[in-house]
């Protein structure tokens, strides 16, 4: 399959709706973004999978609320909710899979958010890394939101230990990066970070001998 | 598990979890295809399948022509997807096998 058009497909239909400027775009299609935007220059991405991720911004915007699953199903999407956990999946027949995630805060523990874009996103920590270091890519007359290959990074280091068998992908993908980064920025958003996460980066970089 | 055969693994669940959500819906979507007839100059559309032997039409109102011709559409676009992606699936497992 064409998963390039794939892709561009899902944006066209999310901008179709207006849920784009709600959204970043999170997860390695970030990494093709950098790429052929040319914001990080000489960078070959190596990691790609089928999954696509948005990072809902806020559950309760738009304040008109935006149905994406009533919209993906009327452009022949498949759309399923996970049993256990209640979080919306919307597929393409030939293989892409369209997810949310949103930022767990406080002592929230539910799984899933009901959120504005009649989507339950799967509700995580961490994600005020990318929440606070993002930009807007123009890129084929889409406004697409994206995190900056800084935090991009330092968010896959933070959450690393607790990425189960996508792990060592991650691991690829820093490394892969780690060379192309603006280390004034990468600085800047460490200074961001709290000092749990903070701790958990410095231990990630001193096993990996980076500086 | 290398990265490789994650990544494979990853994609076999996630191909068999589509291989369910196509199968569901084609269950609910109308089988077999639209048919025209002419009677007595005027025309008269039949949603006809074949059951067994035998070929069975069942009428369809005017009004609803348009949307049965559209699900039966979408029904060959899912058996065409469902055929693609039992391939993939095949593939998959074969090397996840090795």
């Amino acid at each position: 399959m064409n998963d390039y058009k794939g892709f561009w497909d899902i944006i066209q239909m999310l901008d179709q709706i207006n849920a784009l400027e709600h959204i970043i775009l999170v997860g390695s299609w970030v990494e093709y973004l950098y790429k052929y935007s040319g914001d990080l220059k000489d960078f070959h991405s190596t990691m790609r999978t089928l999954d696509m991720d948005f990072l809902v911004l806020n559950a309760n915007k738009p304040r008109e609320s935006i149905n994406i699953p009533k919209a993906a199903k009327e452009m022949g999407y498949l759309i399923d909710i996970d049993r256990g956990a209640g979080i919306t999946k919307i597929y393409s027949t030939d293989g892409l899979e369209l997810e949310f995630l949103i930022l767990q805060k406080g002592s929230g523990r539910s799984p899933s958010i009901k959120t504005n874009l009649g989507v339950n996103a799967q509700a995580l920590r961490n994600l005020d890394i990318i929440i606070e270091n993002s930009y807007t890519m123009e890129i084929k007359n889409f406004k697409i939101k994206v995190p900056t290959p800084e935090a991009y990074v330092v968010q896959k280091i933070v959450v690393n230990k607790e990425r189960g068998i996508k792990k060592d992908k991650d691991i690829e993908a820093i490394k892969n990066l780690w060379e192309h980064l603006n280390k004034e920025m990468l600085k800047d958003v460490y200074n961001s970070l709290t000092l749990k996460q903070k701790k958990i980066y410095d231990e990630f970089i001193n096993h990996m001998n980076y500086s | 598990m290398s990265i490789l055969k994650d990544v494979l693994y990853e994609e076999y669940e996630r191909k068999n979890k589509i291989k369910d959500l196509i199968n569901d819906e084609i269950a609910e979507l109308p089988q077999g295809y639209v048919s025209v007839k002419k009677i007595k100059g005027n025309e008269y559309n039949y949603l006809q399948k074949r059951e067994g032997k035998k070929i069975v039409s069942k009428y369809i109102k005017a009004d609803n022509v348009e949307e049965i011709r559209e699900l039966v559409n979408r029904r060959k676009e899912l058996l065409s997807s469902l055929k693609e992606i039992e391939k993939e699936i095949r593939e998959i497992g074969k090397i996840l096998n090795e």
